[in-house]
């Protein structure tokens, strides 16, 4: 399977796909079309660990800070997109000729966009911090949060209770109860319990890598205790992790698992895909599809567009949410296991995944131009948004910077030199210890990292000087450095690393143990013990 | 989802207890799944009887160790020991030959049969790659020559292995097939030599270099290969290896081993460890657990036999290979410092042994045994490689009983630690017309010396023995260049009114030194001026700061 999911990957890069529309292509290749894997109970628990590390890093995203951020715009544009997208997804799946429950669940897998592939796209167009990025980020964020509700109000729902109202609005009010018991505990955890042991575990990554799984796993133990979804527990866990100063650093040592998981996830969905009636349901698939690409962004942009935002920023955030979520997938399955789905209206909400994560992928990436083309048209006008000066999209922090990775003694120094000299620094170390009192910008992670060093903005720094004491980290930092043809200045750890260290073409080599020689022959010098 | 989460609690209180207590994470992993057995024995159930099934948990272990091994592959880089050849060779087939054939006598000795007493022979002939590799990181001592040499010897041992598991696998069938195995073997061995020196650089660095570097893609850019289809190319290469070997009839951690070595060379293995990183502490953590948990403690008379055999692998396998280690040419407290590193057996004698079973060449009960001596070793390795009993053992190296040669020294200078810019310390002193006295435990830097004619004594900076020999409390200045500031210390106990100058890099170390009375010397300070000079002259600072 990650063969085949990689082969997919590796094609759809070329075609600019994201790789989950590889991997539902990788799974339908491997389930329905060729028939070469039936999935077994191992690969269900990686599925499900997927899932579950998914939602724990949507969480970890949500950080009280970042909730605060989205403000006003966000809340409305959001609350106005799920009301709009679900009436009019619901009015079309009954046109389509759905019955009541049916197109309740269509009408919510159309309303829900992407977290990760908008996310993922507009980090790689560079376009993450932009007014409309960050819009439509706050818009992704307050889905989640809907997308939770709708997964605690299905975990009520069983085919048993479905025909006495009673019983469901006992069991949903259950699940309510529950979520409420386990969302006291996950904000009673990040303010009270948790922030003391992570920071003792702080200093050692990997203690806090598992730590935070561990709690990831606790708290989907205990969801699962309070009879609801694993995906509701991994999401609180992921949000009571969120208000801890390492977040970020756990983001990046939890994604990397949750790719690897996750790709199974997709391709797992692909095979279980049923395409024996794609001929029936391909009209409606289209039909959901073009309200998905077209409709949908366009209620957004209308959103925006009457909370005085202009027609370029409503456009472009209106166009990245214009596909339908992994979260409609999980609520497609999670409805089957309810009893309120059959195999059919699946297979349907995995085809028009398909369709608009592969087409809105080139929207989004194809965006300029997209905007371009439809202004030409005059079809932007029925927005009627205003046509204000656009706001800049906010500025990059780490641009023509020095990156001092490793603050122990050397970085320490070297970090006071440079600010004191006015330097734009950005200190990095894995230890949130050794940061703590630096005077200059620091962010805590792995250097080995890529995304780490991306997100440190090494692509635009001016300098990278690397302290730490690892060689194989600093062979790779001079390395990387020399495919980015940024300037490096490497700790060369003892003379014997020299060689290796020079053919990887390092700016300025910094040889401690010579220097030290050199300051003890000064002070033998000032003790009379040596002439120079 | 239980199992899992169980699993990953016990590991998270296994690293809990490792920070806190100071102690290796590995043992205390295992320690932590045998508790979670021991608690479904207590308090059995059918949800606890779920979660932890024996066939989950050796699912577990299959990936986990695939994993592992493919992860430790990684870091077998054999340009890392090409200055080491004749030490990785002589330490890496002696203690393969002599504990291999020391643990047949014992297990014979100790009434095993032939068969078992043949599997067990092999599982106590090689060392952990894992644990070895884990510690040296730990320790920041990979780069040094005796991790470099003892790197080397557990890549030459693996290999070894490999080819065991293949030939015991096989066992009793036919010739022609053994020899088909043994040919697929080369095969998938020398493909994994082709993707190391050529193919797997090819396609990751080269894609991963044919976009822009830079975050802003342009028209007509292509996008570069993302840390996502890079996790999955490489772990497509472990999992095409495992498959290819599979279908070659070879046991599927052979492709892993296989798939981790393609992916060895640098910059290549740097790259693809970042990669890895939280896949590698994720299935240590779940791998030690598991592997904690499905130990089923045999009769205590296996259990005895177990122990004697893992007793003779700690105390064998140290002396003995500080012995190789010494004659290949490492210092004497090197030699003993790989000795103590190598001293327990290998994960690739649990596949062994889990190959023996289903092959039908031992029960069950010799897994358990074999499982045992690995834990046992496991724990014991962390704990007794450590630098007071490396200090305890160069008290019994025989040349401290030989006479050395020296004159007896007064009013000079020692230097101890000479290091690979002892000549730029020596130069001026001699220069100056001081009488010099160096300490090295580098038995090249000593020839090197006795060559220039300069005063020196073999032997380790930090022992009371050899600092009377030099007279230390007679010296009118000691300049120490030691790693450990725990030496440095121990010196200082010694010397009351001669000054003392330590080179440190840590401020905290020099604040120690300056509380024992001594001069520290901050190569950190010193190179942080030299880097500030640099940068002034450079053009890269900023022209109005």
């Amino acid at each position: 399977m990650t063969v085949a999911a990689t082969a997919f990957a590796l094609a759809a890069r070329g075609v600019k796909l994201p790789a989950i529309v590889a991997y539902l292509l990788a799974g339908l290749f491997l389930g329905p079309i060729t028939g070469v894997v039936e999935l077994s109970e191992g690969l269900r628990t990686i599925s499900d660990a997927g899932i579950v590390l998914l939602l724990f890093l949507v969480g970890l995203e949500l950080s009280f800070d970042k909730i605060r951020d989205l403000g006003k715009a966000a809340l409305l544009a959001g609350t106005g997109q799920i009301v709009l997208t679900a009436s009019g997804g619901f009015l079309i799946a009954i046109a389509l000729g759905f019955q009541g429950t049916q197109a309740v669940i269509l009408a919510a897998a159309l309303t829900f966009s992407s977290t990760v592939v908008v996310v993922k796209l507009l980090e790689q167009q560079g376009e993450f911090d932009s007014l409309y990025g960050r819009i439509a980020v706050g818009i992704l964020l307050l889905q989640d949060l809907a997308v939770i509700a709708l997964l605690t109000f299905l975990s009520g729902w069983s085919p048993d209770t479905a025909s006495d109202f009673g019983a469901l609005t006992q069991s949903v009010l259950k699940a309510f109860g529950g979520m409420t018991l386990l969302l006291i505990l996950a904000l009673v955890a990040a303010k009270y319990w948790l922030p003391a042991p992570f920071a003792w575990a702080s200093r050692s990554p990997e203690t806090l890598f598992v730590w935070s799984l561990c709690w990831c796993f606790l708290v989907v133990l205990a969801a699962h205790g309070l009879h609801l979804s694993h995906e509701s527990g991994a999401f609180l866990a992921g949000v009571s992790l969120a208000q801890l100063p390492y977040n970020h650093d756990l983001r990046r040592r939890v994604r990397p698992l949750m790719n690897f998981f996750i790709a199974i996830f997709f391709v797992s969905l692909g095979v279980n895909m049923n395409l024996d009636n794609v001929v029936a349901i391909l009209p409606a698939a289209l039909a959901l599809s073009a309200f998905t690409l077209f409709v949908k962004p366009s209620f957004i942009a209308f959103v925006l567009a009457r909370l005085n935002f202009g027609e370029r920023t409503s456009f472009h955030a209106g166009n990245a949410l214009a596909q339908i979520s992994e979260f409609s997938f999980i609520l497609a399955a999670m409805c089957v296991r309810a009893g309120l789905l059959d195999d059919r209206i699946v297979s349907l909400i995995g085809l028009v995944g398909v369709i608009t994560i592969s087409v809105s992928s080139c929207f989004i990436v194809y965006n300029h131009g997209y905007y371009r083309w439809m202004q030409k048209f005059g079809m932007l006008r029925i927005l009627r948004a205003p046509q204000t000066e656009e706001q800049t999209a906010s500025p990059v922090a780490n641009r023509a910077h020095i990156i001092v990775v490793g603050a122990n003694s050397l970085g320490r120094r070297i970090v006071e030199h440079l600010v004191n000299r006015g330097e734009a620094v950005l200190a990095l170390d894995t230890d949130p210890g050794k940061l703590r009192d630096l005077p200059c910008r620091t962010m805590m992670g792995d250097a080995q990292n890529v995304d780490f060093l991306e997100e440190a903005g090494l692509p635009r720094a001016r300098l990278l000087v690397s302290c730490i004491g690892i060689e194989d980290v600093n062979n790779l930092l001079a390395y990387r450095c020399r495919t980015l043809k940024v300037p490096c200045a490497i700790h060369a750890i003892d003379l014997s690393m020299v060689d290796s260290l020079l053919e990887m073409d390092p700016t300025y080599l910094m040889l401690p143990k010579v220097d030290g020689i050199k300051l003890q022959n000064r002070r033998l010098k000032e003790m009379g013990l040596i002439e120079s | 989802m239980t199992g899992l989460s169980l699993l990953i609690t016990a590991a998270a209180i296994g690293f809990g207890l490792s920070k806190r207590l100071r102690i290796p994470v590995i043992p205390l992993l295992l320690a932590m799944g045998m508790s979670l057995s021991l608690l479904r024995s207590v308090a059995p159930g059918r949800a606890m009887d779920e979660a932890l099934a024996p066939e989950y948990l050796e699912g577990l272990l299959e990936l986990g160790l695939a994993f592992l091994v493919f992860a430790a592959g990684i870091e077998l880089n054999p340009l890392r020991f090409k200055n080491q050849k004749k030490a990785v060779w002589l330490v890496g087939l002696t203690q393969f030959g002599v504990a291999g054939a020391a643990g047949f006598g014992l297990a014979h000795a100790l009434g095993f049969d032939g068969m078992d007493a043949f599997y067990l022979a092999i599982a106590v002939s090689t060392s952990s790659t894992l644990v070895v590799i884990r510690q040296l990181r730990i320790w920041l001592r990979m780069f040094e020559p005796f991790g470099r040499m003892v790197t080397g010897a557990l890549l030459l041992q693996d290999l070894l292995m490999i080819v065991w598991l293949v030939m015991l696998a096989h066992f009793g069938e036919k010739d022609s097939d053994l020899m088909l195995s043994v040919a697929s073997l080369l095969g998938l061995g020398t493909l994994a030599i082709l993707c190391q020196a050529r193919f797997m650089p090819w396609l990751l660095l080269r894609m991963r270099s044919q976009g822009p570097n830079k975050l802003r893609l342009d028209p007509g850019d292509r996008p570069r290969l993302d840390e996502e289809s890079l996790l999955l190319v490489v772990l497509s290469s472990l999992f095409i290896f495992t498959g290819g070997a599979r279908f070659l009839g070879l046991p599927p951690v052979v492709g892993a081993f296989f798939a981790g070595f393609a992916l060895s060379s640098f910059p290549l293995n740097g790259v693809v460890r970042g990669a890895l990183a939280s896949l590698s502490d994720f299935f240590l953590a779940v791998f030690f657990t598991a592997l904690g948990a499905l130990i089923v403690i045999p009769e205590p008379g296996l259990v005895l036999r177990a122990l004697a055999l893992a007793l003779t692998v700690v105390l064998l396998t140290p002396p003995l290979v500080a012995i190789v280690a010494e004659l290949s040419g490492l210092s004497a407290r090197a030699a003993i410092e790989s000795g103590l590193l190598l001293a327990q057996t290998s994960e690739l004698s649990l596949v062994l042994a889990l190959t023996g079973v289903v092959s039908g060449h031992i029960d069950h009960d010799l897994f358990s045994a074999i499982a045992l001596i690995a834990v046992a070793t496991m724990t014991v390795t962390p704990l007794v490689a450590n630098d007071s009993l490396v200090r305890r053992l160069l008290h019994l190296h025989p040349s401290r009983r030989r006479s050395q040669e020296e004159g007896v020294h007064e009013d000079h200078v020692l230097i101890l630690g000479f290091g690979t810019g002892g000549m730029w310390v020596v130069k001026p002193l001699r220069k100056a017309g001081h009488d010099l006295l160096v300490i090295d435990d580098d038995p090249a830097v000593i020839t090197q010396l006795e060559k220039q004619g300069i005063p020196c004594l073999r032997g380790d900076g930090a022992d009371e023995e050899i600092l009377l020999k030099a007279n230390v409390t007679k010296a009118k200045l000691v300049l120490a260049g030691m790693r450990r500031v725990k030496d440095a210390a121990k010196l200082l106990e010694q010397v009351a009114d001669t000054p003392v100058l330590v080179r440190v890099f840590e401020d905290r170390d020099a604040e120690a030194i300056k509380a024992l009375g001594g001069i520290p010397i901050l190569n950190s300070e010193a190179a942080a001026e030299t880097f500030a000079e640099w940068f002034e002259k450079c053009g890269l600072a900023t022209r109005d700061a």
